[in-house]
């Protein structure tokens, strides 16, 4: 579509408060050199349609005005969207770091996913985000970013396995069910009699907690779930053993463990039986993303997941959250 | 000489005259086939240099046409240029020798393609046109004879382990390259082999131009300089003396020879000469003249000898801040950045365990013995720290590099400055190939030097090299039975290169 098609499109929209490519990309370039100026951040969410009809079909048109409308509607008054393509809409985040824009990514994504779902054909919609000046030194390269990080959301197991559409348990099973060996995805057996014994996921948990702990200032996100809290966990100890922390850390047990005070982490108890068979750790920060799902089998075996794919490990955090209806928070 | 000719097999008429116009618009000799099976009388009774043919060419397919000629003795040797509408996938196709192209296409390319192909091809246009020993033809000689004769093609050089090339286009010196060197620094250290063995291979040259100025008067040039060396050799400091900056090189005034700042800025970090000659992307003479003019001018001070053990100081204080400097430029949260990573990947624990016995005798390197030497095969988390200069800790961190460890590479490289890889013959025959994907998956997140580390005997480890993808400024070590320790070589190399420029943020 021809770009002052486009303009005239963005228009009507959502009159009044949806823009332009055009204006968009140059409030983009003020907003960077702006941050630049007062060494601020600044965000930018991407949204685009995906298998959608194309927009100057009917059906196109409808969906795309449901999720401008969408947007418009989860977003600050600060903010400014618009639309800078054929089916991709822009959302400049002023003063928002990287944990911010993925909480407003997952914002807008609740409420694009509720008005498409009434659009004809039911598109989807891929958001992905980025932040001045983590990806990016000048407002070009944050939108280039952001879109790398779209294509890549499109290749994650979370997208490609439709996990969005599972329940969390369910998700679990799945991971450690199917065999894999990858640079993102992998899955291993520890313990008894196995070529790795368990206090190596152990090590793992620990290795997690101190890549927390050797950045204090940096923020960040970490559930680490296990049958009991044991405070012997060389993982608690080092937590214990750090100073103030920036990052959120979360152990999750089972509503009967013992209470327990650990330092720089707040105890989740959660009433379910599935947590006796199932730990499973998960780490988000800026830069990384890991998770580690261990089910135990019988014998003292252990059959595990882990991964690297932070948009798997961004998902396994909402639906845990969402699911045992805990706060929404990222970092 | 052979007489080069081409032969066409087109189904439409139209694509057969612009390809045919086109080619022989190359000074080659062109033949036509409207079909497959005329293309197979025509290769027969005359083996052409090379067969562009359609895919789809009726009576005999084109596929069909290869399959028939590559089982033909007298015409398997052919290079193949198929043109197609769409991906196929051709049996014996050989990937290097015959070529694929989908419509539409590209004549200009086209054309490449044919002279790329002819030239490299074993009986084309004179594989090897000239060959010898050095010691009976100077490289000086046959560079000039290249060029008198406006030669197009790569000069390759062999001398013992090293090897190099000189590429040559209308008799012009393009670029050298010597052991992961370039430009004039390459060619003046091959101007002075007087033993080994050459071959020029008459090839089309696409490479950039690197060297500048006429073939004449760089070798003029490059003879001075060689002859200037060895008259003044005994004047300049020893390859081991060890030199202090006594001002950084933005304390210098402006308008000077870039290789003053060069030089100037590489001695901050690498106090030897030999190390500063290595480094200095300039060729060895002038550098060697730069440096004598600096400790004359008292820009450069020569530390007396034994002073400087490196058993005692491992890195001085101005050399830890450039390091340091540069590690938290490369990073854009710097308020978060209070230590860098260095990571080992290695094809066994017992690696790791031998190269940290070395790190141990690195001063200010404290190799935590629990982790380091635990019973794992391969060890995961923190094995050494390196303090440096201003709160900034280097720490070395080992990880698996088996398959199923993958997603460890990734989630625990935050903050990384560079990669140690440590393969031995036994490693690289069972797992190189998970060390190299390892290799290449951190690498895709983060741009890092890398040095690699080889324990076994020498020789052995070339053949692994390719499988590595071990690029030109990727140091290689080894590390022998009671040989020489090497860890200290491999940080210096790293934060070496972590100071060149173009390991600039990201």
């Amino acid at each position: 579509m021809e770009s002052e098609a486009l303009s005239a499109l963005a228009g009507k929209l959502v009159p009044g408060r949806f823009y332009d490519g055009f204006f968009v990309s140059e409030y983009g370039r003020i907003e960077a050199l702006r941050a630049a100026r007062y060494n601020s951040a600044f965000s930018v969410v991407i949204l685009t349609i995906d298998h959608g009809p194309a927009i100057d079909e009917g059906a196109g048109l409808e969906a795309l005005k449901a999720a401008a409308r969408a947007c418009v509607d989860s977003i600050r008054n600060c903010d400014v969207a618009g639309l800078t393509g054929d089916g991709q809409i822009t959302v400049i985040l002023p003063e928002t770091d990287w944990f911010g824009s993925l909480a407003a990514t997952r914002k807008i994504s609740k409420a694009v996913s509720a008005n498409l779902l009434r659009a004809r054909g039911q598109p989807s919609a891929i958001l992905s985000n980025a932040t001045f000046p983590k990806d990016g030194r000048g407002y070009g390269e944050v939108v280039s970013a952001a879109l790398k990080r779209a294509s890549d959301r499109k290749g994650s197991r979370w997208e490609k396995d439709g996990f969005r559409n599972k329940l969390f348990w369910e998700i679990l099973g799945d991971l450690t069910g199917a065999g894999q060996k990858g640079a993102g995805c992998a899955t291993f057996d520890a313990g008894a009699n196995q070529d790795l014994n368990e206090f190596f996921l152990d090590q793992i948990n620990d290795f997690v907690a101190k890549e927390v702990l050797r950045s204090p200032q940096r923020r960040g996100i970490a559930y680490f779930a296990f049958r009991g809290i044991d405070p012997g966990l060389p993982l608690l100890k080092s937590l214990n053993s750090a100073g103030a922390l920036s990052a959120k850390v979360f152990l999750v047990g089972e509503g009967g463990s013992r209470s327990i005070e650990v330092k720089n982490a707040t105890p989740i108890l959660l009433d379910d039986p599935r947590l006796r068979e199932t730990s499973f750790t998960f780490y988000l920060s800026e830069e990384s993303g890991y998770a580690l799902v261990c089910k135990e089998n019988w014998g003292e075996t252990f059959s595990c997941f882990h991964t690297s794919d932070e948009f798997l490990v961004e998902g396994l955090i909402t639906k845990f959250q969402n699911e045992y209806s805990l706060q929404e928070q990222l970092g | 000489m052979d007489r080069k000719h081409i032969l066409l097999a087109f189904r439409d008429e139209g694509e057969m005259k612009e390809f045919s116009d086109h080619i022989s618009g190359l000074g080659l000799e062109v033949e036509s086939a409207g079909d497959g099976a005329r293309a197979l009388e025509l290769s027969i009774q005359d083996p052409p240099s090379m067969i562009v043919a359609d895919f789809d060419l009726p009576v005999i397919s084109g596929e069909r046409l290869f399959q028939i000629l590559r089982n033909n003795p007298h015409t398997a040797k052919v290079p193949f240029l198929f043109i197609s509408d769409c991906v196929a996938d051709i049996k014996g196709f050989r990937t290097g020798v015959d070529i694929f192209l989908l419509k539409p296409v590209n004549l200009e390319e086209v054309s490449v393609r044919v002279r790329q192909s002819l030239s490299s091809a074993p009986s084309g246009m004179g594989s090897k046109e000239l060959e010898g020993r050095l010691n009976h033809m100077p490289l000086a000689d046959i560079l000039q004879f290249l060029h008198l004769n406006r030669k197009e093609g790569e000069l390759r050089l062999k001398s013992g382990e090293s090897s190099g090339a000189v590429f040559v286009k209308d008799g012009h010196i393009l670029n050298a390259v010597l052991d992961g060197i370039e430009k004039e620094k390459a060619l003046f250290r091959l101007l002075a082999w007087t033993d080994g063995k050459f071959e020029f291979i008459p090839k089309a040259i696409t490479a950039p131009r690197k060297i500048r100025g006429s073939a004449g008067g760089i070798l003029m040039e490059g003879m001075r300089q060689l002859d200037e060396f060895r008259k003044r050799e005994s004047e300049f400091p020893s390859r081991d003396a060890v030199l202090r900056p006594r001002a950084g090189a933005e304390t210098l005034p402006r308008g000077l020879q870039p290789i003053v700042y060069e030089v100037v800025q590489i001695s901050k970090a690498l106090g030897r000469v030999g190390e500063i000659v290595e480094r200095s992307s300039h060729p060895d003479y002038d550098v060697y003249v730069t440096i004598q003019g600096l400790l004359a001018r008292g820009v450069l001070a020569e530390e007396p000898a034994g002073t400087f053990a490196r058993d005692e100081v491992f890195l001085t204080n101005d050399q830890m801040i450039s390091i340091r400097e540069k590690i938290i430029s490369r990073f854009s949260g710097i308020g978060s950045l209070n230590y860098g990573r260095v990571l080992i990947l290695a094809t066994s624990g017992k690696l790791v365990q031998a190269f940290l016995a070395q790190c141990r005798r690195i001063p200010g390197l404290h190799v935590d013995a629990r982790s380091a030497f635990s019973q794992m095969d391969n060890p995961l988390g923190p094995v050494a720290t390196l303090k440096l200069y201003g709160g900034l800790d280097l720490t070395i961190f080992s990880i698996p590099t088996v398959r199923n460890m993958g997603p460890l590479w990734r989630a625990f490289s935050s903050n990384l400055v560079s990669i140690v890889l440590l393969w031995d013959r036994e490693g690289a025959e069972s797992s190189l190939k998970d060390l190299a994907s390892a290799k290449r998956e951190i690498l895709l997140g983060r741009r890092v030097p890398v040095a690699h580390v080889f324990v076994g005997v020498e020789g052995e480890e070339a053949r692994y090299k390719k499988e590595l993808d071990l690029k030109s400024d990727e140091p290689l070590f080894r590390i022998e039975e009671n040989g020489k320790a090497v860890a200290q070589d491999v940080f210096y190399s790293l934060f070496s290169n972590l100071l060149k420029e173009d390991y600039a943020a990201i």
